[in-house]
This record gives C-alpha cells, sequence and structure tokens, in this order.
C-alpha cells in the first residue's frame, strides 16, 4: 500500500516521537509535564501500531490508553499533593544503579535481537483487521475474552473500594483508625 | 522496516520505562514507567503479528494485554490514593510502614 520509503520515514518520525517523549517522562521534574509526554509516547505507539496494519489495536490503544489511563493518571496526579515539590529523583547512587541498569537492560535485548535468524513469513497485505480480531474473540479465544470481562469488573469493584477506605491518623487512636472495616470509620 | 528494527524500538522503549522505575520517587511516576513498559511489550506482539504470524492473534493478545493495563492501572491509583490519604505523601523513599 505504501512505498517502503514512506514506511521508514512514518517508522522513524513514530520512533523519535515515542522515544523522546518516554525520555521526557522519565527525567522531567513536574509530574504533571511527565502526564503529557505520555500522552505522546501513547500517540507514537499507537502510530507504529496503524504502522504495523493493526488498525483495530491502534484505534483501541487511543480510545483506551489514551481516553481512559491517561485521564486517570491526570486524575491520581491532581488528587494527591505535593506534587511540585518533591524531588525528581532518589538518591544519586539510586539514579546509578537505574541508568547502569537500563543500559544492560538495553544490551541484553539488542544482542538477543541481533542473534537470533528470524523467520520471515513474507509480505502481509494491509486488510482490516476488526473482522479477523472479533472472530477469533468468539471463537479461539473466548474464555479469556469472558475473563477479561470478569477482571474489568473485580478491578472496578476493587478501585472503588480501596477508594474509599477511611483512615485518621490526627487522632491518638491511630492504631484503632488503622483496623479499617469496608469503607466505614471505626 | 523490517522486525527487528521494530523490536529495538521496543527494547528501547523498554529499558527507559526499567530506568524510570529504578529512580523516580513520586508513586504515580513510577505507574508511568510500568505503562512504558507494557507499551514496549504490546509492539512486540504486534510486530511478531506482522512478520511472523499468518493471523491475527498477536493482535488479539495485544487487545488482551491492553485490558489487563487498563484494570490494572485503575487498582494502582487506587492504592496509591489510599496512601495519600492515610500518610499525605506518595514518596516512595518514606513509605516504610512495611519494612520488618
Amino acid at each position: 500500500m505504501y512505498s517502503a520509503t514512506v514506511q521508514a520515514i512514518l517508522f522513524y518520525i513514530f520512533s523519535i516521537l515515542i522515544i523522546g517523549s518516554a525520555l521526557l517522562v522519565v527525567l522531567l521534574k513536574n509530574i504533571v509535564r511527565s502526564a503529557f509526554a505520555l500522552f505522546f509516547t501513547l500517540f507514537g505507539v499507537a502510530g507504529i501500531y496503524i504502522l504495523l496494519g493493526a488498525d483495530f489495536i491502534g484505534v483501541t490503544q487511543v480510545l483506551i490508553y489514551i481516553g481512559g489511563v491517561m485521564i486517570l493518571i491526570v486524575f491520581g496526579v491532581m488528587l494527591t499533593r505535593n506534587v511540585y515539590s518533591m524531588d525528581i529523583f532518589n538518591r544519586l547512587g539510586t539514579v546509578v544503579m537505574g541508568t547502569i541498569s537500563a543500559i544492560i537492560t538495553f544490551t541484553m535485548i539488542y544482542y538477543s535481537i541481533k542473534n537470533v535468524p528470524w523467520f520471515y513469513i513474507g509480505y502481509k497485505p494491509y486488510i482490516p483487521t476488526t473482522e479477523p480480531i472479533g472472530t477469533q474473540l468468539l471463537t479461539n479465544y473466548l474464555l479469556p475474552f469472558e475473563l477479561a470481562s470478569l477482571l474489568l469488573v473485580l478491578a472496578m469493584i476493587g478501585a472503588a473500594y480501596l477508594i474509599r477506605i477511611e483512615v485518621k491518623l490526627k487522632n491518638n487512636k491511630s492504631k484503632e483508625a488503622l483496623d479499617i472495616k469496608g469503607g466505614k470509620e471505626v | 522496516m523490517t522486525l527487528t528494527d521494530y523490536l529495538i524500538l521496543s527494547g528501547l522503549l523498554f529499558s527507559i520505562g526499567v530506568f524510570g522505575v529504578l529512580t523516580r520517587k513520586n508513586a504515580i511516576a513510577v505507574l508511568m514507567g510500568v505503562e512504558l513498559m507494557l507499551n514496549s511489550a504490546n509492539i512486540n506482539l504486534v510486530a511478531f503479528c506482522k512478520f511472523v504470524d499468518t493471523g491475527v492473534s498477536g493482535q488479539v493478545f495485544a487487545l488482551f494485554s491492553i485490558v489487563i493495563a487498563a484494570a490494572e492501572v485503575a487498582v494502582a491509583l487506587a492504592i496509591v490514593i489510599a496512601i495519600y490519604k492515610a500518610t499525605r505523601t506518595i514518596d516512595l523513599d518514606k513509605e516504610d510502614t512495611l519494612k520488618g
């Protein structure tokens, strides 16, 4: 559908968008700015999905990640205080160890990728994937599909339960107050 | 563009996520690092689906991964806000109540 050159250009544009904004996510001092940098990372990943011929997954990424997860994260940032006053990083030693760990992780992944003879099936045309995904979901993957719905209900109930827990720390009965019972103050 | 290019992109994104998880102090920033790692895994699934698989199984798995990530982030943020209500901070260095 697209020529190889256009694909390469799009790939590099999306890659720069993803890697640059991901670096901003982990390096920016202000957590709100990190959250907005994460927006661009997720958009770039959606673009990579569509470049890979996965149109349905790309749109799902935009709907669920950008429309749902990001809004949740921004709400989490807004509902907790001290977003500006906190130091960005841990102690310097932790930063050094984190950098070393990240470099080791990437080196391992890179040499693994380079040393494996990948098996290709050749050219795969750009066709709409919604219909085959729907067919697969209701035939081969019916049980995981139903379990996913169950998981979402459980996660929703669990999140609503956790958020309603009231803990009083100011009074002297803090030990008693930590004995939490289902959303009620004790 | 070959498969290895996409895999290297996802490896870079994963490493950045590892760095974020290991170094940030803010609990929500750590959660963002986890999101980066989940996204890199999803790129891998979709790339293998494009280059190695004949059907759409990889994309179905990516779909389940996105669903589970959404559930995970909801519960994790609820835990973070519950911790914030209890201790008035989300600084991970100060959350040592469970330390023995």
